[in-house]
């Protein structure tokens, strides 16, 4: 299946009387954008902004960030914005340094933050691209859980809108991904052949009833299966939590297993999988996972990641552990999150550890002349996860103390980073 | 020029030629200048840092009376005025390890100065000490003084001009369990493709994160009689009363919370929260039974199945626990349970 991803590098992003992409500068017509999203019932308003690479601006509360993007052959984000299909395959358009910012209204505690100039722009890619940012006000009363999937929604509708721009114009560069079917997926003898297992979701916290992960599917009760890796890139997928879209779309896995396909290994495919909850669905599920890789992709090495907290690294070691024992090798990227914490579910067997970085390594990110998405952030950085009404808020376009990991896209737990560790 | 980094030098009654194990007894002395290894570390020093004194206790001395011989060290060395400690190298001798290590310590804390001690890796010393102070690792063998000197007087000049210190590798001390950030020369995608192909491929390699190393406990013989059994429940789930008084931290624990549960058939909802940021608590919240099952074990103690429900939960908030945290936090609450007569433990988790 080949995808042909054909680029459009955005020289400039602005509003203007037509949305349209012209000699590479995105012109947004904000009115009717913002009707289009404010079409959803649960919002009260929609107001749209836009923030550019190297301005004094910050954007708070950021909830997800997608790339534009819009399928000539098919539908797009389908289960989620249109109606099932499938994606991956055909001509899909990408505005590559856009990005659709989609902030959350009623977060209390959220301490996600895209600075456009400055340190933190430094450590993200999503610092540095042209941010069309969404802030959707709720109506009084709207359940927080459906408000956020709402926004979810409107981030695939504008990241669809902005990217039909592009429909008619010829991309600056085309990406192909092809890859074959598993059959008929054979390489010179010589290169190891690699399979990437991807636990997309843990249940630790777990997805809504209508919450829409993959291809449209709330993902509960997942169960281990092949998929291509195009879809991943293409919009089937969209993480619920603790990760950004964005990198489902640009997969540092799945785009490194691609760029050295052939080369120095045989890139053998994808396993999705689910962190589940209950150690017999984790036995069942993290053995089933390392069984496909082996029986069904015939990998000789697996490369896995994680999205969640700490309890999925149970998983990753669990996956580890069986694909070894089923004679394969593996590797894991796994995110640290404390200088003095370690990762604690580490086996005496599991030798191959990669880290994109510490998310709590202090910053201090300077003040800044404009603010989107709040006017205050309430840091309590000695106790992050308690509601503390007592807390002062700090103004949002103050110094703000905050960890490298609260910057979007500093660290990726897909491996996205320029980040590692090292102990002293 | 910059000022001359002032040293003192400790060293154990062998080194400081008072005698060998025979007056190992000898208690806490101090002398002007160099004394024995202090002529090489002089060297290594150069211009830049003068040893003004040494001084040198007994290891069994130092080891039967640590608290004194410290505050007698401490005081001895502080007319001088220093700077900088440099401790050993004691190489593999475990008392002398000791008491480099503690002698570093104190005079980190008290004297507010840098302090740099040398010994193996391996050394009962540098398990103790690694996290607090540097340790330069010097090996077993004595032939390695020299060297060893000359990496301890440059981190410790660096330390004492309050220089950045760089990686242990490259300073030559021992890793003190702080991760970093830094910038990397490829993605992780990469540098996991580039591991997963030399381990395939039999190659070296080296992983980004190592396992950590916990010490074991033993675990107890199981209870011959469950109908006498007094049974506990303790969770780190992250249950707290309604209101959480104790203020249990929700991520990253330094506390727990006693619950008391004489005469409480089952836990009502409207009295009790769940504070946990690593999953879901809305279960828990809507039935903290789920979460501690006094309900169910109330029914065995009816039964007799059990001899005695204990009389208090004990909870705190696991995610993110700092592995000293959390076994401090496992061992106050065992003993509380020990002393109390509990003789069976259930613990819940998330």
């Amino acid at each position: 299946m080949r995808l042909d991803l054909g680029k459009i590098h955005v020289q400039d992003v602005r509003f203007d009387a037509q949305t349209a992409l012209d000699n590479h500068v995105l012109s947004i017509d904000r009115q009717e954008l913002t009707s289009l999203l404010a079409q959803e019932p649960l919002f009260e308003r929609v107001e749209i902004e836009l923030a550019h690479p190297g301005e004094s601006c910050r954007i708070l509360r950021v909830l997800d960030v997608l790339e534009p993007r819009y399928r000539l052959n098919g539908p797009n984000f389908p289960g989620a914005l249109d109606p099932n299909g499938l994606v991956g395959d055909g001509e899909t358009r990408a505005l590559s340094n856009v990005a659709v910012v989609e902030t959350d209204q009623v977060a209390t505690k959220s301490r996600s933050i895209i600075d456009m100039s400055g340190p933190a722009a430094t450590y993200s890619p999503i610092g540095n691209t042209y941010n069309v940012v969404l802030v959707p006000h709720p109506k009084a009363g709207v359940d927080s859980d459906d408000y956020r999937l709402a926004v979810k929604k409107a981030g695939l509708k504008a990241a669809t809108y902005l990217a039909a721009a592009a429909k008619n114009v010829m991309p600056d560069e085309t990406q192909t991904f092809d890859l074959p079917p598993v059959a008929a997926n054979h390489g010179p003898k010589d290169l190891p052949r690699i399979a990437y297992v991807f636990p997309m979701h843990s249940h630790q916290h777990p997805t809504q009833q209508k919450e829409t992960v993959f291809y449209g599917s709330n993902i509960q009760g997942f169960m281990p299966t092949i998929v291509h890796p195009n879809e991943i890139l293409d919009g089937a997928l969209m993480f619920s939590y603790s990760a950004f879209t964005w990198f489902a779309q640009n997969h540092p896995v799945i785009h490194e297993l691609y760029r050295r396909h052939g080369r120095d290994l045989w890139f053998a495919g994808v396993v999705l999988t689910i962190a589940p909850v209950t150690i017999a669905e984790k036995e069942r599920n993290t053995a089933l996972a390392a069984r496909l890789a082996k029986e069904v992709l015939n990998a000789d090495g697996i490369l896995a990641t994680k999205i969640g907290g700490g309890a999925v690294d149970t998983d990753l070691m669990m996956i580890y552990t069986r694909a070894e024992e089923m004679g394969m090798k593996a590797t894991l990227i796994i995110m640290e999150r404390y200088p003095d914490t370690g990762i604690t579910f580490v086996p005496a067997n599991v030798n191959a550890l990669v880290t994109p970085g510490l998310t709590r390594d202090a910053i201090t990110l300077p003040a800044v002349d404009r603010a989107i998405g709040a006017d205050t952030i309430a840091l309590d950085n000695a106790n992050p996860d308690s509601e503390n009404p007592g807390l002062t808020p700090t103004p949002a376009r103050d110094a703000l103390n905050l960890w490298i990991g609260d910057i979007v896209g500093a660290i990726s737990q897909v491996g996205a980073s320029r980040l590692t560790t090292y102990m002293s | 020029m910059e000022k001359k980094i002032r040293v003192v030098h400790y060293l154990n009654q062998f080194f400081a030629q008072i005698g060998g194990e025979d007056k190992a007894d000898n208690g806490p002395g101090i002398k002007d200048g160099i004394i024995g290894p202090g002529r090489a570390l002089q060297q290594a020093l150069g211009d830049s840092g003068e040893i003004v004194a040494t001084i040198f206790c007994g290891d069994n001395y130092f080891a039967e009376h640590q608290e004194q011989a410290i505050d007698e060290l401490i005081r001895q060395m502080e007319p001088h005025k220093p700077d900088l400690l440099i401790a050993g190298p004691a190489f593999e001798s475990g008392r002398y390890g000791i008491a480099c290590g503690a002698i570093s310590q104190a005079a980190q804390q008290r004297l507010q100065i840098a302090a740099v001690a040398g010994m193996d890796e391996d050394n009962v010393g540098a398990s103790l000490y690694r996290k607090n102070i540097y340790i330069v690792n010097s090996g077993v063998s004595i032939a390695k003084m020299v060297p060893t000197l000359q990496t301890m007087a440059a981190l410790g000049l660096k330390l004492a001009r309050r220089d950045a210190i760089g990686k242990p590798v490259h300073e030559g001390y021992l890793p003190r369990g702080v991760k970093h950030n830094e910038f990397a020369a490829k993605p992780p995608a990469e540098r996991a493709v580039d591991m997963l192909l030399a381990k395939l491929r039999g190659d070296e390699f080296v992983s980004e994160i190592a396992a950590p190393k916990f010490s074991g406990s033993k675990p107890a013989a199981p209870l011959r009689d469950l109908k006498s059994a007094v049974i506990a429940l303790v969770t780190d789930g992250g249950l707290v009363p309604e209101g959480n008084p104790d203020n249990i931290e929700p991520g990253r624990p330094t506390r727990f919370t006693t619950i008391p549960i004489a005469g409480v058939a089952s836990l009502a909802a409207e009295k009790y929260d769940a504070v946990h940021s690593g999953y879901d608590t809305a279960i828990a919240n809507r039935d903290p039974n789920r979460l501690v099952p006094v309900d169910t074990m109330r029914a065995l103690e009816r039964e007799g199945a059990i001899g005695k429900l204990h009389e208090f939960v004990h909870s705190t908030g696991g995610a993110h626990a700092a592995v000293e945290n959390a076994t401090r936090i496992g061992q106050e609450i065992a003993q509380q349970l020990k002393s109390a007569g509990v003789t069976g433990v259930i613990l819940t988790s998330t």
